[in-house]
Order: structure tokens, then sequence, then C-alpha cells
């Protein structure tokens, strides 16, 4: 099921940047949180109640109006503020609605966008932490790895007991997507390894065991094999900010402002009420 | 043709206009956005330590090639430097022209004449005034700050005055940096993040070396638990708590059961090194309250993985990036530095001699970081000389003086701590580090036009010091100074004197001074005759002290500050200013006022080469493209010349004369 889920997000995303690759990455955000927009108003406009909506929102305003004009009766603005919190509960419960229906296409966008804009690929000469998770402790496990021509590892296994943990440190030094092959227990599996001074790539930190939820939450890269004692290999490479004149932004605040201000703007185009 | 960007379009666009409204006139200046395009222009290289002798040696050796060009088309010249030749004295003489009466340094250490304690003589760090306490919370309510005490106007204040751009890295004795627009990144005197002159922290399972009431540095006793180190990195006392809690980060270090590797994690970073293998640096906060803390850089070396755990921590330094504490002028300066190279040392002198002198570093390990250092020098220094084209550009290098002060026991055979071994791989570390000025050097004379003065200089030069004499012992077998108790002659900062019974105390490197009535605090010599007749005194004796062991003058010249000191701070020197012969310096317990058993003792330390000695042994260089119009021009009168190499009168109070001729 969850590789099903992310083989149409993946190769739906990957569609959609990849002719964005070699552009500022703004470029891909802006287009991403537009068309994001864009479903976000259709999944409302069909999920929610429009004509509740309308009603309540013309409500709230009729009794806003009352307040200023009865600003000297206190009885009447009373009741007019107690009219007017009870029609954003009203508002609020028609909301909910839609806000439930977006809220998986939503975390669905967002692990996709994540693959791209959370993380940036390893520079060549850069370095990272590998890291492998294994079922069991390290100490007796004959778990070796071995690098394609592009990369290279640069230190010896570091075994942690208690955190059924080994790590290395591994250095790209030629750019595309490389591999690194794990051979334990007499299998082997693999973990792609991006190398590009671009800092605009799909990147998939982690490789994970097929369970429902880790594989939704990283779904860059297919499960490992469940007859390997190892549950997670990541690489903890270099987070990316967008860069805003000189600031550095986080992805994700940059798509659900550009996401919000582009809805707003567009909700009258398409008479949606929200 | 080049492409022009945006700013070099309206500057040549406004410069083009000025040209235009002003007609051809032959010496035409253009203002360009509040600073002129200068003609003449002038680079220097602070090379700090770097001495006549050995430079003269090293280029008949052929290894300082461009230096030997430089001294063939100008000069070449030994630089009278400070009475006393300390960096933070001879650098404040060239900064404002004036000797140590007019800048007011007159040693690495000062002393508070009302309780004589010793503190740093170039900054004053000011805790907050105003405060509210609530529970054990303390709440600042108006800013403390920090205070540079050299005084008098730096010649790039003067330069900003006459619109003249100037960029300035690592300026010793200028921290905080001066206020100015000119480009200044603060150099020697610039702490780390716990205020001093740097503390790294070494966490080890080798009982054996931990050692107490080490001076730049804290040993850490860890133990390995299931291949896990738990450790605490202490950062600066807390000035949000009552008591003033030293701030702390917990980290974990994992170490490999076999193979000599460990990984470090600490708050938001977590890397691998492998044994010898140092981290880059790594930015770390050390919390204070919820919403406040203090943050810094530092880098890790695992120096051992197995049998015994060892693990270094540099100095935490201030952040250039986020600077705790006023780094450069503008504040964008370091913010733009660091946005280019990413974080560099920003502590003063930046090798870890310390480390070295008690063993933490071998001498592989010292030349090692000491080369990082050199590193970002390089990168930095790359990137300023390519932008320069008008005005004034001083790029500084600690490097120098810090290796001659570590490896001279390894070029001197009658040092005592010489070793054929160590001198047989270390033997060319000095000559290196002059090989690598060379370099730099060699980057300016390529870059340099015929407008351009180029100047080569060093605060002082360097000499063995094979033999430490203690000055305060010397005072109290001369009768000049008592003490409460024999059993305590390792009380720190003078707390065994008898105040009451001492006529003169030594303080700092080169210091001496005497117990005044009215200026100390429990003085008893009458200011006036009775102390000139005392200064004189002791003055007199102290040049005819002798080594038993050589029978060499252990002192050349005792100068009294006031027949050599000009200005209006010459009442704060000290009385005289102890000028040691070659090979003698003052003890590592003078400073710190201590008073050992005994007069002279061998210098069995690492640091075996120095300079506080008498200022006519030991000048510093300098080497120009101009013509030098003196046989022996001192650091005050470098800045004179450079203000008359852009047509400035030197300002009243400046002491130093006009020396070069520019074009020569």
């Amino acid at each position: 099921m969850a590789s099903a889920i992310n083989f149409i997000f993946g190769k739906a995303f990957d569609l959609l940047l990849f002719p964005f690759k070699n552009m500022n990455p703004w470029v891909g955000m802006i287009v991403v949180s537009l068309l994001t927009a864009l479903l976000m108003l259709w999944v409302y406009k069909y999920s929610s109640n429009q004509e509740g909506i309308k009603k309540v929102k013309d409500k709230i305003k009729a009794h806003l109006l009352e307040l200023r004009l009865y600003k000297d009766n206190f009885q009447v603005t009373l009741q007019a503020q107690k009219k007017i919190l009870g029609y954003n509960a009203k508002y609020m419960f028609y909301a909910l609605k839609p806000m439930l229906v977006m809220m998986i296409p939503i975390v669905l966008i967002l692990i996709q966008l994540d693959l791209w804009f959370g993380c940036r690929p390893l520079k060549p000469g850069e370095s990272a932490l590998l890291k492998v998770t294994m079922e069991q402790s390290p100490l007796q496990s004959d778990l070796t790895v071995q690098p394609s021509p592009g990369i290279q590892i640069e230190t010896p296994a570091l075994r942690m007991e208690d955190e059924k943990e080994i790590d290395w440190r591994v250095k790209g030094l030629q750019e595309g997507l490389h591999a690194l092959t794990f051979k334990v227990d007499n299998q082997s599996f693999t973990k792609q390894v991006v190398v590009s001074a671009n800092p605009f790539a799909k990147v998939s930190t982690a490789r994970v065991r097929n369970q429902f939820l880790d594989r939704l939450i990283d779904p860059g890269e297919p499960a490992i094999p469940q007859n390997v004692p190892v549950t997670k290999v990541e690489i903890a490479y270099a987070p990316h900010d967008l860069n805003f004149f000189g600031y550095a932004i986080n992805w994700l605040i940059a798509f659900f402002i550009l996401s919000i201000i582009f809805g707003f703007g567009l909700k009258g185009f398409f008479h949606i009420e929200v | 043709m080049r492409k022009l960007d945006r700013r070099e379009f309206v500057q040549m666009g406004l410069a083009a206009g000025s040209i235009l409204a002003l007609g051809n006139t032959p010496d035409v200046v253009a203002r360009v956005l509040g600073k002129r395009e200068t003609r003449n222009k002038v680079i220097i290289l602070g090379c700090d330590g770097m001495d006549p002798h050995l430079t003269d040696v090293f280029m008949k050796m052929g290894r300082l090639p461009h230096f030997e060009t430089l001294a063939r088309q100008g000069a070449f010249r030994p630089l009278r430097t400070s009475t006393p030749p300390q960096s933070p004295v001879a650098w404040s003489n060239f900064i404002t022209g004036m000797n140590p009466g007019g800048h007011g340094i007159f040693d690495f250490i000062h002393r508070n004449p009302e309780n004589y304690l010793p503190f740093l003589s170039t900054s004053l760090t000011k805790p907050s005034t105003k405060t509210i306490k609530i529970g054990d919370y303390v709440f600042p309510m108006s800013g403390g700050g920090v205070e540079l005490l050299r005084k008098g106007e730096a010649f790039w204040q003067i330069l900003e005055r006459h619109d003249i751009p100037a960029t300035l890295y690592k300026m010793p004795s200028n921290y905080p940096p001066a206020p100015t627009k000119q480009r200044t990144v603060s150099g020697m005197g610039t702490p780390d993040i716990l205020g001093g002159y740097g503390t790294f922290s070494y966490y080890t399972t080798q009982h054996t070396v931990l050692m107490e009431n080490m001076d730049g540095g804290a040993v850490f006793d860890v133990s390995v638990v299931r291949g896990k180190v738990e450790a605490k990195l202490f950062g600066p006392p807390n000035p949000f708590k009552n008591e003033k809690q030293d701030t702390f980060i917990d980290f974990t270090v994992f170490v490999d059961p076999m193979n000599r590797v460990a990984k470090v994690r600490i708050q938001d970073h977590e890397f691998i090194l492998r044994e010898g293998e140092w981290s880059g640096w790594k930015q770390i906060h050390f919390p204070m309250i919820p919403t406040q803390s203090v943050g810094g850089i530092c880098k890790f070396y695992l120096k051992q993985a197995h049998p015994e755990f060892k693990l270094y921590v540099s100095p935490v330094n201030i952040d250039p990036g986020n600077p705790a504490l006023p780094i450069s002028t503008p504040e964008s300066y370091a913010k733009e530095l660091n946005a280019k190279f990413g974080p560099f040392y920003t502590k003063g002198l930046p090798a870890d001699t310390k480390a070295l002198d008690h063993g933490i570093f071998d001498d592989g390990d010292f030349l090692t970081q000491d080369d990082s250092v050199l590193e970002e020098d390089r990168a930095i220094f790359d990137y300023e000389l390519g932008r320069f084209d008008s005005g004034l550009l001083f790029y500084y290098f600690s490097s120098t003086d810090q290796r001659q002060h570590m490896f001279w026991r390894c070029i001197d055979k009658d040092h005592p701590a010489y070793d054929p071994l160590l001198a047989q791989k270390y033997g060319n570390a000095i000559e290196n580090i002059y090989a690598e000025m060379d370099g730099f050097l060699a980057k300016v004379l390529s870059k340099a036009d015929k407008d351009t003065l180029i100047i080569v200089m060093s605060d002082h030069g360097f000499t063995p010091f094979h033999r430490a004499f203690n000055l305060n012992t010397w005072l109290k077998e001369s009768g000049y100074m008592k003490l409460i108790s024999e059993r305590l002659r390792d009380a720190v900062y003078l707390q065994n004197t008898d105040w009451s019974r001492t006529r003169a105390y030594a303080i700092g490197l080169n210091g001496l001074y005497v117990n005044v009535r009215g200026r100390e605090g429990r003085g008893i010599v009458e200011p006036g005759v009775d102390k000139e007749s005392l200064v004189r005194e002791i003055a007199q004796k102290l040049e005819a002290v002798t080594d038993p062991l050589t029978g060499q003058q252990v002192i050349t010249k005792a100068y009294v500050a006031s027949d050599v000191y000009q200005g209006l701070y010459v009442k704060e020197a000290p009385d005289i200013l102890v000028g040691y012969n070659r090979g003698y310096r003052s003890s590592w317990s003078t400073p710190l006022g201590k008073v050992p058993m005994n007069v002279l003792e061998n210098n069995m330390e690492k640091w075996s080469g120095d300079h506080c000695m008498d200022p006519d042994v030991i000048p510093g260089i300098l080497f120009t493209n101009g013509k030098v119009n003196a046989d022996f021009p001192s650091l005050c009168d470098l800045t004179a010349s450079i203000l008359q190499v852009f047509g400035i009168e030197k300002p009243a109070g400046m002491v130093g004369k006009n020396v070069l001729q520019f074009p020569a």
C-alpha cells in the first residue's frame, strides 16, 4: 500500500519538478505552491458547504455592524458578541470537513517536497555521516559496506552497542547518483548517495524497512529486504534552506506562506468561499 | 571585456561625473560613495615577531626570494620596537604613533594600584550596573560592555576623517575595535567566549596527566562505559543566575571497541573523527535562560581513541557569524567574512601554545593546528588583496610569533630544552613560517602597481629564552620586598607581601613599581625625591646583576619610565621597565606576583624563544619599496610616514616622524 502511494506521488513530483532541476529552487517552490493552492481550493469547493459558509460569514459581518451601530447599548452589544461567537463556531465546523479531507493529500505532498527541498546533495569533496540501525547489537555483526567509485568510505566502522548502530563517514568524490552496497548475513542491499554541486535535487536521506508509516515518511527508495537484520540506513545530508535576499528560509515556511498567498489570491477568481 | 557589476557601474559613473565637474586637474581624487579613491595606496603585512637577523639568514639561504627583491627595490631596515618590546605595547605604538606614555599600554598585564591585583591591559569588560533579582535569577536592566583601554586615535580613524578607506585584518591591541566605519577585525587581545586569552578543554582517561591550576586549559577525568563517554563542555558564567554558575553543554562521545574512531554528539552536531583527526568548526550555544543563550565556535581533536581516550576541544571562540561580543567594524564585516569563508578563528592568538606547553599537544599537533590558522589567513588574505583598490590594507599574521616562541629550542643548541631528535624533526618550523610569509609577499608584489607602497613590518624581533629571572625574588633578596611568610612564596598576585615593609614590587613581564604612598593602596615610599632616588638606585643595581652560571649581565638596561615616555598617561606606567639581555627574560612566576626561591633558573619550557627583553637587542623588521631616510626608524615613525603618503600631517601628540619617501 505504502509502496503504491509512494510510487504514484513520487513519479508525479519527479515529473513536476524535473524541468526546474537546473533553475533557482524558488521557481520549483512557486510552481508547487501555486498548484497546491489550486488543488486545495478545488478540494475546499467540493468538500465544504459553500452556501453554509457564505451565510455564516454574512451573519458574522451583520453582527459586527450591529456592534458598531449599537455600541452604546450594552444589552445589544452583548447579544451581538454572543452571536458572533456562535457563528464563528459554526464557521469552524464547516471548515473542519474540508480540512480533514485536505490533510491527507497535504501530508503526502509535504513528504514528497521534503525529498526535493529538505536537504541538499553532498557537494564533491564533502563528507557526511552514514548511520545503519540494526535489529541487534552490532558488535557481532558481519555487516560491511562497499562504495561505488564516486564515493569514499573515510573511516572504519564505529559500532555503538546500546544504540544498535554502526556509523561511517562517507565522502562524495564525483557528481552523480552513487550507491553504497551493504553485505550482511550473506544478503546484500544498497543505499543511494547523491553528489552534486547543484543544491536542488531529489535526495533520499533514509532507506527503511517495509513498515507502513516508516515507508510513508521515507519514500525515496524501496524498502530494505525483510530478511536483512537492518532496520534503517541513513545519510546525514546537510539541510537545505531557501535563500531569500541573504536570509535562509526553511522550505516548509516558504511553502505554507506561498500556498496561503496563492490560495487567498485566487479564491475570488474561482468564486470560492473560504 | 569584463562585465561591470551594479556597484562598479555606479562608482564609475559618479567618478566620471566628478572628473568632468572638476575639470582635468592633475591630482584628481574621486569622491565615491563617501570614500576617496586614492592615487597612492598602501599595503602592510604585519608579521608578528619577524626577526631581522633570522630574516637575513633565511634570505642568504635563498628561502625568501621576494623579501630579497623588495629589499633590492626599496629598503630593509631593523625597526625600533617599543619599550618594553611586548606585542600589545608595540602594536599600540604603531596604531597611535605615540609611545606608551601617550596610549597607556605598558605591558600585557597592568595592576590596580589600590589592591595590587593584575588585569589584562588592553580591554575591560563591564557588567550591567542595574539589575533586578527575582528568586535565583538576575535580570540586567542596562547593558554592560567592553571597553578598549588603549588611548589615542588610531591611524585608520585619522584616515577616515580624510575619507580614505582602510581595511585592517586582526590588528592587535584593538579589541573591542575602535569605533570607525573602516573595515576592521580585532586581533590579539580578543578573548574566547570565557573572556580570557583562551581556555582549551581536554577529556582523558589517562589520569596521570591531570593537573591542577593549569593556566590556559582544563583537564577532565572521564571514563569509557559501554563504548560511551559522557562529558560537559563549560561555557561562561551565567549572568542571569545569582551565583553566576558556569554554563555548560552535555555531550557524548561514542568510541568503537576496536577501531580507532569515535563519534561526537553535541547539540545538533554529530560527527566521526579518526584518531589524530580534527573536526571543522562547530557552532554551539550555552543556554542561560529559556530565551537566551551565548553562541560560540569550537573544534574537536581526537588525539587518541585507544588504549587511553584523549579528546581536545579548542577554546570556544566568538562566532564571527553571530558575535556575542564586538569583534569587527562595521559589525557586518565579520558576518560577511563568515558568510564567504565559514567560521574562522577570532581569538586573539589562535595557536594553542598552552596546550603544547602542558604536553596536551605534541609538536606535530601544534603545527597542524597552527597550519589551520594559516589556511584561514590565506583564504581571507586572497579575498581582501583581490578586492583592494584604494586606500590602505593591513593584514596581520600571528604564526610567525607563535612558532618562534615554541620552536626556538629546536634551532638553538645552547637552549636548556634543546633536544637533537626534535631539532631534526622540527628544526625547520621557524624557517618554514618565514618562507610562508615570503609567499604572502609574492602575492602583494604581483598585485601592487607603481602607486602602491608596500610595507612588511614586525613589532619586534626574537631571541632565545634560556634563563628566567625572578624579579620579585631579587627584590626580596635585595631588601626591597618583605614577605609575610617564607612558606607561602608560591602565593599568587603578591598576596604574601608585607606591604608595610615593601618598597618595590614587580607585576607584568617587564614592569617594576615602587610602593608609593598615596598612589598604591598601602604605599610606604614618599612621592617625589624619595621615590625618584629609590627608582634610580634600583635601576642601577638591576643593571649590575650578573648570572653566576654564565657570568653574563642579566639586565642590559633598566629604563626609568619618566626618562623614556611622553604623554598624558606616563603617571600610570611602571616606574622601571626592565630590559633583559639576550637569553634572559622575567620568569613565569613574576607576572603572577610569585616569589620563588631562586633568582635565576633554567627555562625548560617549550616556550623557548621570546622578545620581552631590552628593546635595543630585539628590533623588528621593515621592508618597503619606498625610500627610508633613517638607519633605525621606529614603529611610531611608520605611523607618521603612512599618514604622509596620503598627504596628511601627523596630529599633535604623535611622536613619530616621516621617514619614508614614496615613490622612492
